[in-house]
């Protein structure tokens, strides 16, 4: 027997944000008893092993229930009746893996306002063969978003367009594995221990204002921007493209083939690698080695001021610049090893095949 | 040859309200079996979910298509079935007739083969 507690465990999120009418507490009775009939075959035929995995297996076969739910609740209104929108809800404790595979479209990763996990896309126009899947197994939230075809762009101006915005709780500790072909990620105002993983074909990766566990990126060409951000490692592989960051704290792994790097008020430590690019860091406070390795293209490093640290700037066919107090014990136009201050608490090591180091 | 198990779900939308009726037409039904009658009607090469037939039964029942009643208490609840009206009937004959009438003309549309004087 189902009870039904655990019913309205799973749908009172979904009804919470629609006013309390006769009429929707009346379309509640009925999704329950369907929900009730549903789980329990599920139970019966083993397709669930607890009353728990059937219900919320039966509540995610629904469907989206945006659209009834703003027909009876008389809250859509026509401007924005044009665009589809599907919203979906998930326990942050019985959620530990996310997994995004997106075509053409933008995702946004944002803070959660309770503590669930919201999925909601946003369509324009209502296209089906574009609308968001979403699958449960186990602990892991699966999205599929997939492109539209091609015909769907034959409309000047109407091209489709479409948005899945990911909430995720203050609490969530668990993995975000996102694969995009093409389109942008946006991550904002998340602060939570989140683990993620970004692949991304062609397009941008941007963060605002977060603070997560993790971050692994490679994006084949495009563009690395994050500004006020903070993770315990930012790891980076950018093949073509730009990386800017701004106000940034982490432990750095970052290569890119060809693109530059520009930091700014860096906080951390790590390891930066380019082939062919030039690398503007600025430190606001290096706690651990720093690494810089460039084949072809210049290098400017800026240390704060009051700092002790151990150099190493070798520069093949280039120059080595150091405007700072040090001692040297080899100084030459393509090197300078030496020491800033008396007690040096961390090495800075720049290799640059061809280009010019500047070290201050 | 490609096989395609599943219809378009964007060719078949305009279809849904046919479909409700026609099921409709043959007894008295609820959302979550209406949901396992389309699959077998369809020879589960068509899937519809709970809330799109919520969101048409609404409608179909704000035109006066079909009317609603709860059953008896079943497992712990009381399911909301829907009945046809004879609007409904009507409306459902009618479905039939321009379904017949778009099918013909697209299938000439799409296979048909241009005159050339």
């Amino acid at each position: 027997m189902i009870d039904d507690n655990l019913i309205s465990t799973f749908l009172k999120p979904i009804f919470a944000n629609y006013p309390q009418t006769d009429d929707s507490r009346d379309f509640y009775n009925e999704v329950a008893a369907d929900v009730r009939e549903a789980a329990q075959d599920l139970l019966d035929s083993n397709d669930a092993t607890t009353p728990e995995q059937a219900v919320k297996l039966a509540v995610d076969s629904l469907g989206d229930l945006t659209e009834p739910l703003q027909l009876i609740s008389g809250t859509q209104s026509p401007a924005i009746s044009q665009n589809s929108s599907a919203n979906s809800s998930w326990s942050a404790d019985l959620i530990t893996r996310i997994v995004m595979h997106a075509d053409e479209t933008k995702v946004n990763l944002v803070a959660s306002p309770d503590d669930q996990i919201h999925v909601h896309q946003y369509q324009q126009p209502k296209l089906a063969s574009t609308k968001v899947q979403i699958k449960t197994l186990e602990n892991t939230l699966s999205i599929e978003a997939p492109s539209p075809r091609w015909f769907q762009y034959l409309i000047p101006f109407r091209h489709p367009k479409s948005t899945v915005e990911i909430a995720l709780p203050s609490q969530f500790a668990g993995h975000l594995e996102a694969e995009l072909k093409s389109g942008t990620l946006s991550i904002e105002n998340v602060k939570n221990q989140l683990q993620a993983k970004v692949v991304l074909s062609s397009g941008s990766l941007s963060i605002n204002h977060a603070w997560i566990k993790t971050l692994s990126a490679q994006i084949n060409s495009g563009q690395f921007k994050a500004r006020h951000f903070a993770s315990n490692s930012l790891q980076l592989d950018v093949h073509t493209g730009t990386i800017q960051l701004s106000n940034v704290e982490s432990t750095f792994d970052i290569s890119t083939h060809s693109g530059t790097i520009k930091g700014n008020v860096l906080t951390g430590k790590g390891q930066f690698t380019a082939h062919s690019g030039a690398l503007f860091l600025d430190w606001q406070h290096v706690n651990g080695d720093v690494t810089v390795i460039n084949h072809s293209g210049t290098v400017k490093i800026q240390t704060p001021m009051k700092d002790s640290f151990k150099f190493d700037l070798q520069a093949k066919s280039g120059t080595v610049k150091v405007t700072r107090n040090a001692t040297y014990s080899v100084q030459v136009l393509g090197a300078a090893i030496g020491q800033v201050g008396d007690r040096p608490q961390y090495d800075v090591k720049v290799e640059d095949h061809s280009g010019t180091i500047r070290l201050s | 040859m490609t096989i395609r198990p599943d219809i378009s779900k964007d060719l078949i939308r305009g279809a849904t309200d046919g479909i409700i009726l026609n099921v409709l037409s043959q007894g008295d039904s609820y959302g979550y079996q209406m949901v396992q009658q389309i699959a077998e009607l369809s020879d589960g090469h068509y899937e519809i979910n709970e809330a799109t037939l919520y969101t048409v039964f609404r409608r179909l029942s704000k035109k006066g298509l079909i009317d609603s009643y709860y059953g008896s208490e079943t497992q712990g609840g009381r399911r909301k079935y829907y009945h046809i009206t004879e609007a409904g009937i009507t409306e459902l004959a009618q479905f039939r007739k321009d379904w017949q009438f778009a099918k013909n003309t697209i299938t000439q549309l799409t296979t048909g083969v241009l005159k050339h004087d």
